[in-house]
């Protein structure tokens, strides 16, 4: 049989590009929050992964998320504290798999210890350190690993970082303390115990 | 040994960068391994927060924010006028699907019986209950747009796929619309032309009707339970 149906094109394509205009006008918004929330993504999952491509990967990814979940992420503090826990969560999961292939192919050097001092700058440019550096950050507990992350990036208070996290400052502080802690005694081998220069 | 008791305070006062009570200051000044100790563990220390800075500021690529921007916009519209296309599929569907099973057995009593329905009717009570606008059935022929006529020359022969009517002067957001929903892989759109569009009697053959029961139309529940053959 044969059914014939008026439908009102006028109203529904009006509605469309209402609704098309509420689209662009949602993106202007986010694109506005890209400039400052585009680098905390990068940096979160460049931490994590210490790797150019797979933290651009993540951080587009998790940007992506945000964008989609938008209208209910609108306050900006609230919006930056979702995307640092989802692009950290990303990348620690991207991480996973690639340690999993890394510990096949290499073992774990533990530096020979130095027998000359050397003073702070030498030993954090040198190539040997920032490796050991970075494993050493990726062993840490992931609630301090993120707090070292956030508190050393350029602008960020104890006071911001505990917001974006959720928690109070003093745990934002202990962390940070217990975090470098951790990471001064492994790479504790790198400087004898006798007065640095 | 006073080293091994201090030493907890000495790595704690090289992290925090707090100074030494005094008489653990006092014992790290006459004691050179504690000096030794506690200069190293500043320059660790200072290595640490070094690579934390170097690590956590890193500058952006120059292709991070293009590229994002980029998948912005390829995200929105295809994603949801995806939804809203299907949206409109499902309920255009519904409402055929439903008026074939309601109205084949009025069609057929109307034939037999005699009894007229207004289909107008029925269809816009249905409409409104999908939410959907009204349906018309030509009987005004101005008002049935005339154009690139590709229609089935047999209304009656079985096609699921609503066609659309449209008075004259919006045949133009018709197909305007049409266009767009197309270039998006949507529907197809069939325009009839108007003398085409001409109520026909249905040709049913070989139907037995064994007892007929008309109700009224305001009864919709009464209508599914029509009891023809
Ligand atoms: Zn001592």
């Amino acid at each position: 049989m044969q059914e014939l149906v008026l439908i009102q094109p006028i109203r529904a394509a009006d509605e469309e590009w209402t609704r098309e205009a509420a689209y662009a006008a949602r993106r202007r918004e986010f694109e506005a929050r890209l400039a400052e929330c585009g680098p905390l993504a990068y940096r979160v999952a460049r931490g994590v992964l210490r790797n150019d491509a797979d933290a651009e990967d993540v951080a587009q990814e998790a940007l992506l998320r945000a964008y989609r979940r938008f209208d209910r992420l609108r306050d900006p503090l609230r919006f930056r504290g979702w995307l640092v826990r989802i692009v950290f969560r990303l990348a620690l999961d991207r991480a996973r798999s690639a340690r999993r292939r890394e510990l096949r192919e290499t073992e774990w050097a533990q530096p020979a210890r130095r027998a000359t001092p050397l003073n702070a700058e030498e030993l954090a440019a040198s190539s040997e350190f920032q490796a050991h550096f970075g494993r050493a950050l990726e062993e840490l507990p992931e609630k301090l690993r993120l707090v070292l992350l956030l508190a050393a990036m350029e602008g960020h208070t104890l006071e911001e970082v505990a917001a974006m996290l959720g928690l109070p400052v003093g745990t934002v502080k202990s962390r940070l303390f217990v975090g470098r802690k951790k990471l001064a005694e492994k790479l504790q081998c790198y400087v004898t115990n006798t007065k640095a220069r | 040994m006073l080293c091994d008791k201090y030493k907890g305070a000495l790595i704690d006062a090289a992290a925090s960068g707090a100074a030494l009570p005094s008489y653990i200051r006092e014992h790290v000044d006459l004691c050179v391994r504690c000096q030794g100790v506690l200069a190293a563990r500043q320059v660790v220390f200072a290595a640490v927060d070094m690579g934390l800075h170097k690590i956590s500021n890193v500058e952006l690529p120059s292709s991070f924010l293009p590229d994002l921007k980029s998948k912005l916009v390829a995200e929105t519209p295809s994603t949801r006028a995806g939804i809203h296309n299907w949206a409109f599929v499902c309920a255009a569907g519904t409402l055929v699907l439903a008026l074939a099973l309601i109205g084949l057995p009025r069609d057929q009593g109307k034939q037999i019986g005699g009894e007229s329905l207004n289909r107008t009717k029925k269809a816009r009570a249905l409409a409104n209950g999908l939410r959907l606008d009204p349906i018309h059935v030509s009987k005004a022929p101005d008002r049935i747009e005339v154009s690139k006529a590709r229609m089935p020359q047999n209304l009656s022969v079985t096609n699921h796929d609503p066609e659309v009517l449209v008075p004259r002067e919006e045949e133009e957001y018709l197909e305007g619309y049409y266009a767009k929903l197309q270039k998006r892989g949507g529907m197809n759109l069939i325009l009839a032309g108007r003398q085409e569009v001409q109520a026909k009697a249905l040709q049913i053959e070989q139907i037995e009707v064994k007892e007929l029961k008309i109700e009224s139309l305001d009864e919709q529940a009464g209508l599914q339970r029509t009891n023809t053959r």
